[in-house]
């Protein structure tokens, strides 16, 4: 029988002292919950936050050189013979301190929208009177004071312990507070700061109204702290594209293939054209990226990477080189070069030609998702890659196409990219993002000089495989 | 704002009624959720989840009975299914795996009261920890807890009672209570009075 009389005892305990039991969550919290929601609010809301977050940055701004008698910011290590909290917040807390002996608003509960003023300290009353100032944009002050229960019977001096009880505030004359810094121990010991005129501590020891207030002001302030908004937001991403890649060949003028050129042996007028023996190759794209989540769906993306294209061109090599020339858009300008490949059957060796480019590129777009949960996302993005060839081989065909001429100097060095994916992003257990899926390339611009008679523009078409982590 | 009109506003999808409801009900919906989760970012994870489906069932809320009872048992529902989706959770109620624990007495966080013991409690492994909080203080019955955390009912009753013995170890060790036997002399004492 005692044992249930205790167990009802040990039950009833545990549920009384915890039921009282409170934690405030972060701002993200309601954020998140909002955003999933109300999902088409979501520009309006940022748009009405930035102008707030201007509005009162330049009110902050023109107020800056005001002196108010005003307690800016505290650092106040509290008597921390919690664990938990000694070596986390380590002077990171903001609190307002506030004995209040004026009458106040008794269990004044405000919302986190709304502005209040910090209250400040004269010393001209040995009662510690608190008078208002102006609004301050310190928000958490603000937001912490404005949560505070205040209850006008229960006025008592706030007490600091311990040796580590440092209040820093300002003061540009004796016994007023400025908004400029100034550290120096409450118990009266100036600190080295020639900023410091204060000669006495103006704000005595006092004891916390509840000690409940206090553990609030401490849980609140510690988890409220602005945290780095960008953190867990951008991650990084590596991936490599093996692909598939090939051309397309546009011929750009309306000369006549045939137009008068230097005689030669192989350049004999001719009407026939002859096909090119292109066909597809491998390629390779790899790189990195730098992703940036600016919502749940969309995120923005920017990097760096290399790319080697490739396709094939069948011909024959022959045993001595013949001149040749390349048709241009210019009709007044000729190009006369030697070539020792040919397009047509000669008699020669028959060979296979790598027209390809190492290309530098640096990827800019956005990845928007689509479907998915928190392991498994569907993902479609594009992206627009300036592009520069640093290196390749070009092969651009004669103007009887005939022959191949290799020739650097026709090769545009300044390209343009784009290309379009779609792909999976699967979560895995230690916070690694592995995505997949297919990618299409395309070169907007001409791999040629624009002087060059034939457009070729390159693409290819593969399997985008990459891994991505949170910073 | 009333009750009702924040109600009426939140079921009508009014941004200002559910903010006032989720001011209202969040600090002590958090408490509750820290207490299964294994930290605070779990907790608040689990606190928005769980505020996400008030939102959208409220419609379904027929005043019979607390609002906040009714918000704090989608609550707790929602903190199960949590804790359900990690793997590790089905081993934590194991038996044999939880008697070879021990709470190490530096461990053991010196705050007050309320958060003292709700501290004590989320010392506890996660399996013990999970009944404990659903039998001792949410006061679900063991057929109950078995239900929803898909085990035996044998299981939920011997899990309790080693979760309320090993706290009960720990807040002696804290000198929040008293030791069992003097206590349970001390209940039988005020008896015979």
């Amino acid at each position: 029988m005692e044992n249930n009389f205790y167990n009802d005892h040990f039950e009833q305990f545990l549920k009384e002292t915890v039921d009282d039991f409170r934690m405030y969550p972060s701002k993200r919290v309601w954020s998140s919950i909002y955003n999933n929601l109300h999902p088409g609010r979501k520009w309006p809301s940022l748009a009405t936050s930035l102008l707030i977050i201007v509005t009162i940055t330049l009110f902050g701004v023109a107020n800056k050189t005001e002196v108010n008698n005003t307690v800016v910011a505290s650092n106040i290590s509290l008597d921390d013979n919690d664990n938990n909290y000694s070596t986390q917040q380590n002077k990171s807390i903001l609190a307002a301190v506030a004995s209040i002996n004026k009458p106040q608003q008794s269990n004044h509960y405000l919302t986190q929208t709304s502005p209040v003023t910090t209250p400040d300290v004269s010393d001209d009353d040995d009662t510690k009177s608190i008078q208002q100032s102006k609004p301050k944009t310190n928000r958490l002050i603000s937001q912490a004071v404005s949560r505070i229960n205040i209850n006008d019977n229960t006025a008592e001096p706030f007490e600091e312990t311990g040796e580590n009880n440092d209040i820093s505030f300002s003061s540009t004359t004796e016994g007023k507070l400025a908004p400029q810094f100034i550290s120096y121990n409450l118990f009266g010991n100036e600190m080295s700061n020639p900023a410091a005129t204060i000669r006495k501590p103006l704000v005595k020891k006092r004891t916390v109204t509840a000690f409940t207030d206090k553990e609030w002001i401490e849980d609140f302030a510690f988890h409220n702290k602005p945290i780095n908004k960008w953190r867990g937001r951008l991650s990084y991403q590596l991936y490599a594209t093996p692909s598939v890649g090939y051309r397309s060949l546009v011929k750009n003028t309306d000369q006549e293939i045939n137009r008068a050129f230097p005689a030669g042996p192989s350049n004999s007028a001719t009407s026939e054209t002859y096909a090119l023996q292109h066909s597809p190759s491998w390629n390779l794209e790899a790189g990195g990226t730098f992703l940036l989540s600016v919502s749940k769906a969309i995120r923005l993306k920017a990097g760096m990477q290399l790319n080697y294209t490739r396709y094939r061109i069948g011909a024959q090599e022959m045993d001595h080189p013949v001149f040749t020339t390349l048709l241009l858009n210019n009709p007044a300008e000729l190009v006369s070069r030697s070539s020792s490949i040919s397009n047509i059957p000669v008699g020669a060796e028959a060979t296979n030609l790598n027209s390809s480019t190492y290309q530098i590129s640096m990827p800019l777009g956005a990845d928007v998702k689509i479907a998915g949960n928190n392991n498994i996302q569907w993902f479609a993005g594009a992206t627009i890659q300036p592009s520069y060839v640093f290196a390749g081989n070009p092969y651009l065909i004669s103007s009887d196409m005939k022959n191949y001429v290799y020739d650097m100097s026709m090769m545009r060095r300044f390209n343009l990219n784009t290309s379009i994916e779609t792909f999976i992003s699967l979560t895995l257990k230690n916070g690694a993002v592995l995505n997949a899926g297919p990618q299409l390339r395309y070169q907007l611009l001409s791999t040629y000089d624009k002087r060059y008679s034939y457009d070729e523009k390159l693409y290819n078409l593969g399997i985008k495989l990459g891994i991505t982590r949170n910073f | 704002m009333t009750e009702e009109q924040m109600l009426a506003g939140s079921i009508k999808n009014n941004a200002a009624a559910q903010e006032v409801l989720y001011n209202r009900f969040s600090p002590r919906m958090l408490g509750v959720c820290y207490r299964f989760a294994k930290n605070r970012e779990d907790a608040e994870d689990m606190l928005q989840e769980g505020f996400i489906k008030v939102f959208t069932q409220l419609h379904q809320y027929r005043n019979e009975g607390a609002l906040e009872g009714w918000i704090r048992r989608i609550m707790v529902h929602t903190c199960i299914n949590i804790l359900k989706k990690n793997k590790k959770f089905a081993e934590s109620v194991d038996i044999i795996h939880a008697s070879n624990i021990h709470v190490k007495e530096d461990m053991i966080p010196s705050i007050m009261q309320a958060k003292q013991v709700v501290e004590c409690i989320r010392l506890l492994p996660l399996g013990y920890r999970t009944v404990l909080n659903l039998y001792a203080i949410e006061g679900y019955s063991h057929k109950e807890i078995a239900n929803m955390l898909e085990i035996e009912e044998s299981t939920s009753r011997s899990q309790y009672t080693r979760a309320k013995a090993m706290l009960e170890d720990i807040l002696v060790k804290k000198n929040i209570i008293q030791k069992q036997k003097s206590r349970v002399a001390f209940s039988s004492a005020v008896s015979l009075l």
